[in-house]
């Protein structure tokens, strides 16, 4: 992988860019194609190594959220949905403290509120459970889980299957809401995310 | 001419003995053949009969004979047969009693003609006279009534099974009359056998439809039985075998796979018309245990109660409903509502059964052997752990640990019979651990003989204190929280003699020291007098730092015990603030400080010479729920790992209930926990969620 000296400025957008390169599987282009496990294994290195780099030169003037912010203001991450997806991955790996696999609910619900608002419709409801219920690492399973529930759930809780397989954690705060809301679904009490057009925006193209 | 005018004259006269002959045969009014006439006739053709040819008549008198038969069943047998046709009854008497006329005819002729068996027969080989009339008789009345006899008596026959009285004698001379007519096997037992087949084919298919398995097998019995008690009747002896063959395989073989099918769907419905009752036995167990639950609010008498209330039903099913599954089924699920309805309360009903094992165990033993019955009646209050059988196993195992180890007179083969019949219930998994745990004892017994000789051997070795140990191995055992300790120094040469002791045996074994498990026994010199304190080792080791000092600050011991401050609190409290106080802890308040100071009690005493100061106090319960859970962990994980590696891509839902299944023999995970270590798995890269489906699980390798 490229784990160059750092050329010129090492900032969130070159950050942003390595770890785009790796999820594309570029830098992987001279490893065997077609071997699963093996491409899986460098991937994961070479994400280990991005951190390490991270950890070492990055020197954010502000707090890693601001930089956040200012990634995602500049990034057009309206258009699509696999564009966002990278860079909620992102914002997870960017969280990522001392090489740990998982991710402190604070700084969990931190980049939450930062990246989520307007996407997520039940996002306050969300935050206030994690705080008063949550005490262990969020883990990326689990953040990757809450950006899917985020958009197959309407705010009256239809969407979701409890058969399905997400996280415990999402389970439980369903259980929550559902004790909240009582037991007519199909209340509009909550309609914190009430921007109509950031949701039409997550549907569909404004370019087009 | 003459001759011929002889022979006619003969013939002439014979003919008048004939006809008395045959009216005699007839039974018809007339005087019987005197022996005179019977010889003058004889004379007649004996002398027509020998003379040289051509006076020799023989021939002639052959044909005659032959003739005469001939005549008399034409004109009188077969016209008396022809009019009794039509009714079988009728018909077979008449052709009985025909027959026996005719054998009469033939012998009383056969005795005229005598003469021409001697020597005209015999010379020309000819069929004897006997021969003749039989055949005339087989030939002429047989041929002709042969068929309508023996569909004569094939409907006799059907007659007789249909339970009409038929006369046997008749059957029998009938049978009889076959066999000397020489065609009782082609033409009377194979139909016979033939239609005995088909009678009982029809039978059979329709008893199959209308009747219960029970009364199929009632009937076909009868049948084998009346059939084998009429067959001496209208067969000859060789016929019953076959005949019996011909009933069995219509009977029961053909509809031998359909019997069992109905044997099987019967008892099922049987099963079904009793389950109302079994329901009833079973809310009535309930109701009983639920006046005991009342009744008895302390946890041994509720046990002892349901104990009690199991062994009188259970005399029930025994007893009253013939054993029967499906009430060993009602008790059973009956119990099990017991089972969760004090699982709702503090302590689970596992954890119950154990205390009240426990007892049992205890109770009988020092006075008594434990009896074999008592034995049976742990067992059997135990196998109604269905679900928690892992909580079951793991508090059992504290509490035979307990037994074993603190050794309450702990006898070994009880326990070891304890658990074959555990074994037997729950299997060899299940009791794995507490066998290795039983024999671990045994095992260690050698140790400490083989140690006793090893310290004479080598007397420098030699501690100056008695000590035992116990060797156990890690893992059968339940995991005991133990802390370090500095332990006085006499202690230490114990341990390090063992050390030594222990690597001539073997080196590639790690000891782990469990103090929490000791018990040392001091001399406490208290002024009155000197008693004997028994005390855990970590006790022991605190209280011997007295020796040197009567006063000890807080600060000392921890710094010469080298000890966290919460086991040293526990320390103090049993030896200060407990039932004997052998330290004054000075301020004399239920709290531990660091600044507090410790004195010996030299005031102390108590009646006997002997005590036992009660250990540190530490909250099992807890942390055996806490071993389970972390059990079940292990345990879920292994699951899912074992089923993702076989099929290597799984839907989320099928994951759960395979999961489930696999586990269900030790205990009822919930949805949730297996949730959780699948998360868990995820993290640790056993596991990945499908890209495209996040339902879908694929296993890394």
């Amino acid at each position: 992988m490229d784990s160059s000296p750092v050329s010129g400025r090492f900032d969130i957008f070159e950050i942003y860019r390595r770890f785009c390169d790796i999820r594309s599987g570029q830098v992987l282009c001279n490893y065997k194609p077609g071997d699963e496990s093996q491409r899986t294994n460098y991937f994961k290195e070479a994400l280990t190594q991005l951190l390490i780099l991270v950890e070492k030169k990055f020197q954010a003037r502000n707090s890693i959220f601001d930089e956040l912010f200012k990634l995602m203001s500049r990034l057009d991450l309206m258009v699509d949905f696999s564009e966002f997806t990278r860079f909620y991955d992102f914002v997870f790996f960017m969280c990522r403290e001392k090489g740990q696999k998982n991710i402190t609910v604070g700084r969990a619900l931190t980049a939450w509120k930062l990246v989520l608002v307007g996407r997520f419709r039940l996002l306050n409801h969300w935050c206030d459970f994690i705080e008063k219920n949550q005490r262990h690492n969020i883990s990326e399973d689990t953040w990757q889980q809450v950006l899917a529930f985020s958009r197959c759930v309407h705010e009256n809780l239809e969407g979701y299957d409890s058969e399905g397989a997400w996280p415990v954690l999402i389970d439980d705060f369903v259980e929550h809401m559902y004790s909240i809301l009582g037991p007519n679904k199909n209340t509009r009490l909550f309609c914190n995310c009430n921007d109509a057009d950031s949701e039409s925006c997550l549907d569909e193209d404004p370019l087009s | 001419m003459k001759t011929i005018n002889d022979f006619e004259q003969g013939w002439e006269y014979m003919q008048v003995g004939i006809t008395k002959l045959k009216r005699f045969v007839e039974g018809l009014p007339g005087p019987a053949l005197d022996p005179e006439l019977y010889m003058d006739l004889y004379t007649t053709v004996y002398c027509r009969s020998r003379g040289k040819p051509p006076h020799d008549y023989s021939e002639k008198l052959y044909d005659k004979y032959h003739e005469t038969i001939e005549e008399y069943i034409n004109s009188t047998v077969l016209p008396a047969l022809r009019e009794k046709h039509d009714d079988e009854y009728m018909l077979l008497r008449e052709l009985v009693k025909r027959w026996s006329s005719h054998k009469v005819l033939v012998r009383d002729l056969s005795y005229i003609f005598r003469y021409l068996d001697r020597y005209f027969i015999t010379r020309r080989s000819l069929p004897s006279l006997k021969e003749v009339g039989l055949s005339c008789f087989r030939d002429l009345v047989y041929n002709q009534v042969q068929l309508k006899v023996k569909e004569a008596v094939i409907a006799l026959v059907a007659k007789e099974r249909e339970g009409e009285e038929i006369d046997r004698v008749l059957k029998k001379n009938i049978k009889e009359f076959y066999v000397e007519m020489e065609r009782y096997e082609q033409d009377l037992e194979s139909f016979l056998l033939e239609d005995t087949a088909s009678y009982y084919s029809r039978k059979a298919s329709s008893w199959i439809q209308e009747d219960s398995f029970l009364e199929y097998i009632r009937k076909s019995e009868e049948c084998l039985k009346k059939e084998k008690e009429r067959v001496s009747h209208y067969l000859h002896p060789s016929g019953e075998p076959k005949l019996v063959k011909e009933v069995e395989h219509e009977l029961l073989e053909v509809y031998a796979s359909k019997l069992l099918e109905k044997k099987h769907s019967e008892f099922c419905e049987i099963a079904r018309g009793l389950e109302p009752i079994a329901n009833i036995l079973k809310q009535h167990v309930i109701d009983a245990e639920g006046e005991e639950d009342t009744a008895a609010n302390q946890e041994q008498v509720l046990i002892r109660k349901v104990v009690e209330i199991h062994d009188k039903y259970m005399v029930y099913v025994t007893d009253c409903f013939q054993n029967h599954t499906l009430f060993h089924w009602a008790l059973n699920e009956a119990f099990e509502v017991f089972r969760s309805k004090t699982g709702a309360g503090s302590s689970s009903s596992a954890e119950l059964l154990v205390k009240f094992c426990d007892r049992i165990i205890l109770k009988k033993w020092g006075s008594e052997e434990l009896s074999d019955e008592a034995i049976e009646k742990v067992v059997k209050v135990l196998a109604y752990i269905s679900g928690d059988k892992d909580i079951f196993a793991e508090f059992y195992r504290k509490k035979l640990a307990h037994r074993l180890l603190l050794d309450h007179g702990a006898n070994e083969d009880q326990e070891r019979s304890i658990v074959t019949n555990l074994k037997q219930i729950f299997g060899g998994n299940f009791t794995f651990k507490m066998e290795g745990m039983v024999t671990d004892l045994t095992l260690s017994r050698e140790h400490k003989n083989s140690f006793n000789e090893y310290l004479a051997n080598n007397p420098v070795e030699k501690p100056r204190i008695d000590f035992t140990i116990t060797l156990l191995t890690t893992g059968f055992w339940p995991s005991y929280k133990t802390f370090d300790i500095n332990l006085p120094s006499e202690m230490v040469k114990c341990v390090e003699v063992f050390k030594g002791f222990y690597e001539t045996k073997t080196t590639c074994r790690k000891l782990t020291w469990i103090y929490s498990l000791g018990t040392c026994h001091i001399n406490g010199k208290f002024d009155q007098k000197p008693i004997e304190l028994i005390v855990s080792t970590h006790q022991a080791a605190l209280l011997l730092l007295f020796n040197t000092r009567d006063k000890l600050s807080y600060t000392d011991i921890q710094t010469q015990l080298n000890v966290s401050h919460e086991d040293l609190v526990w320390l103090f409290h049993s030896l200060s603030r407990a039932k004997y106080k052998i330290l004054i802890k000075v301020p004399s308040t239920n709290t531990v400080s660091k600044t507090d100071v410790f004195e010996f009690n030299s005031k102390f005493t108590v009646k006997m010479r002997r005590i036992k100061i009660p250990p540190p106090h530490v909250d099992e319960r807890k942390r055996v729920v806490e071993d389970v859970h972390k059990d079940r962990c292990y345990a879920i994980d292994a699951a899912i790992v074992r089923i993702m590696k076989g099929r290597k891509v799984l839907g989320h839902q099928q994951l759960v209930s395979e999961c489930i299944e696999q586990l269900s023999r030790m205990f009822k995970p919930d949805i949730k926990a297996i949730k959780k270590r699948i998360e868990n798995l995820i993290t640790r890269d056993y596991l990945e969620r499908d890209k495209e489906n996040a339902n879908m699980f694929r296993y890394l390798a």
